[in-house]
Formats: structure tokens, sequence, C-alpha cells
């Protein structure tokens, strides 16, 4: 690669590291997966950087990209991928960060590709087409998995976690 | 908790979460790895498909019938089908080989494997694919004394003046992503070692799963058989 496309190679992953980190932290639930997962879409991207930079729209590319690494990844791993069940009794929501483990263990109980419909959808603001091209899904299929999946995490907070974690967040 | 809860939620669990320049590097890194690992990759995996066919000959289609060394003899010896001269290839499949050839370095020595790869738009509205060619020459080639015969058994495998061509399925989906991804594979062997093989793809991005971009494959049958028998792959080589 060439050191001006290098550059600009750089400045693209910057520029997306962070969306890419998030999207990806919610769906492996583990901050090293997550960014071993982001790495693996930068090595990939970087390779084909000149034809991506010049593709209508190289971010969706790279969604695209974690998507289906992710995908793969946790079919290669699905027999020994499980559930975490630590979703504590009494759910503390004093500080972001108990929100996160406590919303990162809930969406480890769904699927692999319900939670890829969960972030894409409502972290990223994906459309249903977008997020169905990505997965190989229809988009009626999306819709209903969405619906299915909010209802599943909502199941597993509890009734009175919006109301704890809205109180949470004034404090 | 409806859409818009569910965002808030989303959002402030990843509140912390940041990209750093490390992040970056790493990837860099592994890109850079990645490349050559795949410039290495396009010699051993032309080697290993060539080992494959080599066994397939010799054990032939069921795997447990011996080679039988009368009939390899007997099948070295037979005459072409056909007189023919080879026809200039038609614009399409020019163009096609000229913007694979492009991915070539200039001068490479006869003996050298190469393994260029392109996304090929027909330019008629069906949609671009990628396409992936493995060009060789040995004179030595050990499925040379052993083509003949197998090339006869197969259904999808017939004999031309010069060489043996083979046109068949390829199964690109290996990562089990995408069942829709096809490909055809075209594989010429040539008496004088040379052999080409072209696999055209139904989708970009093969290796990965797609995504799909068009019905079928961007070569057919009969597009692939003209273009790996076409000797213009080897202008290029000294």
């Amino acid at each position: 690669m060439r050191q001006g496309d290098r550059a600009q190679f750089e400045d693209f992953a910057q520029a997306t590291s962070g969306e890419l980190l998030r999207a990806a932290f919610l769906m492996c639930g583990d901050r090293f997966l997550a960014e071993d997962l982001v790495q693996d879409t930068f090595a990939r991207i970087y390779g084909r950087w000149p034809k991506v930079r010049d593709a209508e729209n190289p971010v969706a590319y790279a969604r695209t990209m974690l998507v289906r690494l992710f995908i793969s990844t946790t079919r290669k791993r699905s027999s020994s991928e499980r559930p975490t069940a630590d979703i504590p009794d009494q759910v503390s929501l004093d500080t972001d960060v108990a929100l996160r483990h406590t919303l990162v263990a809930a969406l480890r109980q769904l699927s692999p590709t319900d939670r890829v419909i969960v972030v894409q959808r409502h972290l990223v603001g994906l459309d249903c087409r977008t997020v169905a091209r990505d997965l190989n899904l229809s988009e009626q299929a999306v819709r209903s998995r969405s619906s299915r999946a909010l209802a599943r995490v909502r199941e597993i907070l509890g009734p009175d976690f919006l109301i704890t974690s809205r109180s949470g967040l004034h404090e | 908790m409806n859409d818009h809860e569910m965002t808030d939620l989303l959002e402030r669990a990843t509140r912390g979460v940041h990209g750093t320049q490390e992040l970056v590097a790493g990837g860099v890194r592994r890109g850079q790895r990645r490349e050559g690992r795949k410039r290495l990759s396009v010699l051993a995996g032309a080697v290993a498909v060539a080992a494959v066919v080599t066994t397939t000959a010799t054990l032939g289609p069921f795997g447990d019938k011996a080679s039988d060394p009368d009939k390899d003899v007997a099948a070295s010896v037979v005459k072409p089908k056909s007189a023919q001269a080879p026809a200039a290839l038609p614009p399409k499949l020019e163009r096609l080989q000229r913007q694979l050839l492009a991915t070539v370095p200039a001068g490479l020595p006869a003996g050298t494997i190469y393994g260029p790869t392109v996304d090929f738009d027909p330019l008629d509205g069906t949609g671009q694919a990628t396409v992936q060619a493995i060009v060789a020459k040995d004179p030595d080639d050990p499925l040379l004394t052993t083509w003949a015969t197998r090339c006869a058994e197969l259904a999808d495998c017939s004999e031309t003046d010069d060489g043996w061509v083979l046109i068949a399925p390829s199964t690109p989906d290996v990562l089990g992503v995408n069942p829709d991804l096809e490909g055809t594979r075209g594989f010429y062997l040539g008496r004088d070692g040379t052999s080409v093989t072209v696999v055209a793809y139904n989708g970009t991005d093969p290796a990965m799963g797609g995504p799909v971009t068009r019905e079928n494959p961007v070569l057919n049958r009969d597009e692939l058989a003209q273009l790996v028998t076409d000797p213009g792959w080897f202008d290029g080589l000294r």
C-alpha cells in the first residue's frame, strides 16, 4: 500500500473505530473479543482499501464486514459459547458500568444473530433493510426477530429496570 | 421497553467505550501480515489445487481404483478430437483477461504460478462479480501422465487439440455464510504443461461469503471453456 493510501486508511480506521468497537462490544459481550473483531475487520479492509475507499459508503462496508466476521466467528465456536447466567438478582444501576454489565449479560442470552439485529437497529440506527442485507435475512424476518429480541431483553431485565435505570441516570 | 428506550440503554452502556490509536495500529499490523500471507498463499493454493487434482486423477472417481498404466499409455497417444485453430476471444472475455493479466508483474518468468483476482463487470446490466484465475506452466506436471484417462471418465471434461478442458461447479461457500453463493470453475491442462484455472462467481468477496450480486456466475460454461483455452494467458511470460 502506498504511503498516502495508508495514511488515508488510518484516518478512516480512527474515525470509525469507536462506532465499530461499541457495536462489537455489545455483540461479543467482552472487550477483548470486541477489539479482536474490530482489528480483524480493519485487517481485511486494509488489503482492499483503494476499492473500499472508492465505494459508495466505506463505513457501511466496514459495518457489514464486522457483522459477517462476528457471525462467522460465533458459528466456529458455537459449541463452546454459552449464555451467561450471571445477571445479578439485585441490579445496581448507580453507574453506567453497572448498567453495561447488566445489559451485556442480558444481550448474551440472545442468539448471536438476534444480538446483531438489536445492536445494528438500536445502537447503530440502521434500517431493517440494511440489517437484512448484512445478515442474508428477509426484512420481515429482521422485524419479527427484533421485536421478539426486545421482548426477551425486557423479560430478562425485569419490569423495574427502566425505572431504576432512569433514576440512576440522574444520580 | 420501546425502541427509543432500548437505544438509550445501549448508548449509555457503551458510553465509556472508545476506539484507541493502539486499536487502529493493531488493525494495520494485522492487515500488513495478512497481505504478506496472501501473496504466499497464492503460490501455495495453486500447488494445493494441483495436488488435489493429481490425487483425484490417480485414484479415479471412487477413490479406490488403481491407475492402469496401459490405459495411461494408450490415452497419451489419443489423437486430438478436433484440429481447429482457437478463435480470438470475444470482447467481453478479452477485456476480462486483460483485467486479470494487468495485475501480473511484467516479465514474470515461465515456471511461475500466478493467481490474479478481479471484480468483473460484464457491462450488460447483470451485475459485477469476482473472477479468480490461476495460471501455471510446468512441463513436468505429473497430471500430464494421468489426465487423459481421467478426462475420458468425466462427463464435464473434453479433449482439445492441445490438451483437456474441465468445466465444473465450484463450492465457494467455505464459511457456510451464504448458501446462495455459486461458482463455476474452468480448468485447462495443455499437453505442454501449461494450465489455466478460472473460477467465476455470482457475487463479490467469495472468500467472505458474498454478497451475491447476480443470479448466475458472471461467466457461463462456454465462456469459461473459451477463456481457459486461450493462449493469451502466456503472452506475458518470458
